[in-house]
């Protein structure tokens, strides 16, 4: 009989990968599309009303000079899209009636320099969910779920502060449980010893808001939140520098 | 912002919690804590981030513990020492006999107040006050200058203290302008350092120069120093538009401009004013007059808010009795009506953020604290979910290219190359929104070769293409690319093969199926890809970039079903041979127009060159659903195709 030895190693095949990003925001988008989120997409060139009038920014905020957006040259106010929230008002203006249920993913632009944990381009996932009686108690349980599924871990917990965004009100940061060190840990590098990380921003979405979509605020109510993809990556893996998503280095990719 | 926990506590009979736990306390329910450090004198700071919307009542001490006050629910005290509400000043002169006031009627200054102060004696601070700012990181000057840092840190309210004996004018009668800057006007701050001003920022003027700039910093001719007696108190309120405007503008940020930047509420000028005055008759042995020039008494008042208890309810998604609700309010200086279900409340002056039942709804939200809240998922509204082409398309093409052996990369947006243009980039080296892809996964290939002899590269991302009618041309495109150390002439032909079969191979995974190739060199490119008519993007030897926007137009995912047949197949080849330039194509149309119905397939299995003429070789497979095909039958349909290709002049092999 012929000798087969078995520890020789078996023929390597072609492989290839997703990038960890792409991976990543499937992982949400499939979470999300279980909750019953539609995932929509809208333009990376946005007019001035949609990324910022549309969403209740105020007409002086320092948003809106030239220190942390993009201008385009030549076209009358028009940006690259400070975050996915234009999607938003897209989504209700399409779909007229609540409920909504739609998450927006994809990439967005800051003209802030370039270092380890700042890139002028990085990729936000944002939500949107309304109907008659879409209370903060059910973003409190959506964004449970997901966090739950998305860590893989059930024991994880969240934790709402109250947070700053000129769309909602009332606006949170979300804490997520620290999957590094369960909060067990005061010298854990990665929540500083708190036992918590900031994973989220959320809120009740503002009635301007709303009614700049042509929904009746009256009636309807509901919650949005937005998330950083990098930074997910980062807290996930330990990915120490945000410029290394960019580089189209195979030894990267490969590894998630 | 660095708040010293002395200092807090100087607002409480109640013993605060430790600093961490105040600082958690105050983090969950209010500003977010960003730390808590030693700091000089036995104290601690703590690290609050007050967020642009607080900025008008918390950016100060008052306003701080007001809120501390209302998380923990314990009575705070709005002075940090006894004396001041109810505190006299001087009755047997006017502020008004010696100084007259006027401001620019452009509504740049909201409003301004002036105060006179006689017999000052300028001196050392008490140990409190140098401890309580050296705690926060400011250094004792002199009693005067050190109690209007103290009063703005108290207060949110900038003040300011003129020597009234170094302004222009008559020994006892100053007129004080504020007024806008001439172009060009000159300026130099406290520190000796020289501002050159535009028309449109403020200045406070005497009636020859101007002293200092509005909102911004003090000047040097017009301080207090160790000679000073008489003393102008100033405090007023400008346009915050315009002092962001000023400060951005010179580079100048001071503690005073922040605060004016964010809007200081008209009111805080009277706490200010009245602190202000009493520490000046008790530190610096000054008498006060009790009149204050004001050019605007009138102060706005808050609007009430409509608040309901089932609104309330609905949108925390919770049941409290309207006590509760009520309580909340009240903790943080609402004025709540009556009414059951339906009420109004008035926010305190200080709180510009408070506008609508949303404002109210999150002030009774975070001091019932969110943490208290229930995680329950929606019981209305489920639909199930689309999934978009373009998603679908996405996944289809990126799993296929993956199964191929592709890494996905992700490139930048910006770069130098492209047609639309930044106004403000970074650098010029990425001034330019990318249109196309393949030039930056071109080169990140070539960085790959250190790590694999072949890198496969792909990305599917947005271009953009030009300005049409004042839009911008936006678009999604795919582009890949198999990287190669060298590409010798002679191997062109096999890369493309190799690049070509992976498009078709992701056509097919997506579901596209009239992709037609079309020799085209225009671009480095061997040849144009069309969808039927439609030109989708072009191929190199070893790289493609589509169209990505229009391939998911042409998916189509609507499949015939044959039934598999249960008689065998039957095969014949014909290889011949034709002149070079003859391609493929031309031949296989001449052999399919004679093929019968019964035909599976026709394809090219060996191509080969030979001096002057090359060879193709084809394969025919014949399968019938009825019957099984004879030998005979074959020949029958092979002998015209030999007979057309020789009346071609062909030669078969
Ligand atoms: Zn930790």
């Amino acid at each position: 009989m012929t000798f087969i030895d078995v520890t020789r190693p078996g023929t390597k095949q072609k492989s290839g990968n997703l990038h960890i990003i792409s991976k990543t925001i499937r992982e949400i988008e499939d979470i999300f599309m279980r909750l019953g989120f539609e995932v929509a997409e809208g333009p990376e060139v946005e007019d001035e009303w949609h990324n910022f009038d549309a969403l209740n920014v105020p007409k002086n905020h320092p948003a809106r000079d030239m220190q942390d957006t993009f201008w385009i040259k030549g076209v009358d106010k028009t940006v690259l899209r400070t975050h996915t929230s234009g999607v938003q008002n897209r989504a209700m203006m399409a779909k007229k009636n609540p409920p909504i249920r739609v998450i927006a993913p994809g990439r967005v632009f800051r003209n802030e320099n370039t270092d380890a944990t700042h890139e002028a381009q990085f990729h936000q996932c944002e939500g949107l969910m309304v109907g008659e009686s879409i209370s903060m108690a059910n973003l409190k349980g959506i964004l449970l779920e997901f966090l739950k599924n998305f860590f893989d871990n059930d024991e994880v917990n969240l934790r709402l502060r109250p947070g700053y965004f000129p769309f909602v009100e009332p606006g949170m940061e979300v804490d997520v449980t620290c999957t590094t060190c369960g909060g067990n840990d005061a010298v854990c590098n990665v929540c500083k010893g708190s036992g918590w990380i900031e994973v989220l921003g959320a809120g009740m979405v503002h009635p301007h808001v709303l009614a700049s979509a042509g929904i009746d605020s009256k009636k309807y109510q509901g919650f949005a939140f937005g998330m950083g993809i990098e930074r997910l990556i980062m807290l996930r893996y330990g990915v120490d520098d945000i410029r290394d998503f960019y580089d189209g280095d195979i030894p990267f990719i490969k590894q998630f | 912002m660095n708040f010293s926990y002395n200092w807090l506590q100087d607002h409480f009979d109640t013993t605060l919690p430790t600093p961490n736990e105040l600082g958690v306390s105050v983090g969950l329910h209010s500003f977010e804590l960003e730390g808590t450090e030693e700091a000089p004198h036995g104290d601690t700071l703590i690290d609050w981030d007050v967020l642009p919307n607080r900025s008008s009542d918390a950016l100060c001490y008052q306003g701080v513990a007001r809120e501390i006050g209302a998380v923990l629910d314990i009575p705070y005290k709005q002075w940090s020492f006894a004396g001041v509400a109810d505190a006299t000043f001087d009755d047997s002169f006017k502020t008004s006999d010696f100084i007259t006031l006027s401001v620019d009627d452009l509504g740049l200054v909201k409003r301004a107040t002036k105060r006179l102060a006689l017999d000052v004696q300028v001196g050392p601070s008490p140990t409190w006050l140098v401890e309580r700012l050296e705690a926060i990181g400011q250094k004792s000057i002199n009693n005067v200058v050190d109690i209007t840092n103290y009063v703005m840190w108290e207060t949110g309210q900038p003040v300011h203290a003129f020597d009234f004996d170094k302004l222009a004018g008559e020994q006892n009668t100053k007129q004080v302008d504020i007024r806008l800057a001439t172009s060009d006007e000159l300026v130099t701050d406290l520190t000796g350092a020289e501002h050159v001003l535009t028309s449109d920022m403020l200045v406070i003027a005497d009636s020859e120069k101007a002293l200092d700039i509005a909102g911004v910093k003090g000047g040097l001719g017009s301080g207090v120093d160790e000679n000073t007696t008489r003393v102008m108190l100033s405090a007023c309120s400008f346009d915050f538009q315009n002092i962001r405007n000023t400060a951005r503008r010179l580079k100048l940020h001071t503690d005073a401009s922040k605060r004016f930047e964010n809007e200081v509420p008209l009111n805080k000028i009277d706490h200010a004013m009245q602190q202000f005055a009493y520490l000046m008759q008790e530190l610096a042995g000054a008498r006060v007059s009790s009149e204050i020039v004001d050019t605007n008494p009138g102060l706005p008042e808050q609007k009430p808010i409509n608040v309901s208890v089932s609104t309330t309810n609905r949108i925390l998604g919770l049941e409290l009795a309207r006590d509760e609700i009520v309580n909340k309010l009240e903790r943080i200086g609402c004025i709540v009506s009556e009414g059951e279900e339906e009420f109004t409340v008035t926010p305190p002056f200080e709180r510009l953020d408070m506008t609508f039942a949303g404002d109210a709804i999150e002030e009774i939200g975070r001091l019932y604290g969110y943490e208290n809240l229930d995680a329950v998922l929606p019981s209305e509204g489920f639909v199930l979910p689309q999934i978009s082409l373009l998603q679908k398309g996405m996944r289809a093409a990126s799993d296929r290219l993956v199964a191929l052996g592709f890494y996905e990369a992700k490139t930048r947006t910006l770069g130098a190359s492209g047609t639309v243009e930044l106004l403000n980039p970074l650098t010029k080296k990425a001034g330019l929104l990318r249109d196309h892809l393949v030039g930056d996964l071109l080169a990140k290939a070539d960085k790959n070769l250190m790590h694999s002899d072949e890198p496969r590269l792909f990305e599917i991302g947005k271009i953009f293409t030009g300005i049409t009618d004042g839009v911008i041309d936006e678009q999604w495109n795919f582009a890949g690319v198999i990287g190669k150390r060298k590409i010798k002439e002679k191997n062109k032909q096999d890369h493309f093969l190799q690049t070509k079969g992976v498009v078709e191979s992701v056509c097919e995974a997506m579901g596209i199926i009239d992709l037609v190739f079309r020799a085209d060199t225009t671009h480095d490119s061997v040849a144009k890809v069309m969808l039927g008519e439609v030109e989708i993007g072009c191929i190199g030897v070893n790289w493609w970039e589509l169209n990505f926007s229009n391939m998911i137009k042409s998916v189509n995912h609507t499949v015939s079903y044959n039934k598999p047949s249960r008689f065998p197949k039957i095969d014949r080849d014909v290889a011949v041979f034709v002149p070079v330039e003859k391609t493929v194509k031309e031949v296989h149309n001449l052999i399919s127009n004679l093929l019968p119905d019964e035909t599976q397939s026709c394809e090219l299995f060996d191509v080969f060159e030979k001096e002057d003429k090359k060879s193709f070789a084809f394969r025919m497979v014949f399968q019938s659903d009825t019957e099984t095909l004879s030998d005979e039958w074959a020949n029958n349909v092979m002998n015209p195709i030999y007979k057309a290709l020789e009346k071609e002049g062909y030669e078969i092999r």
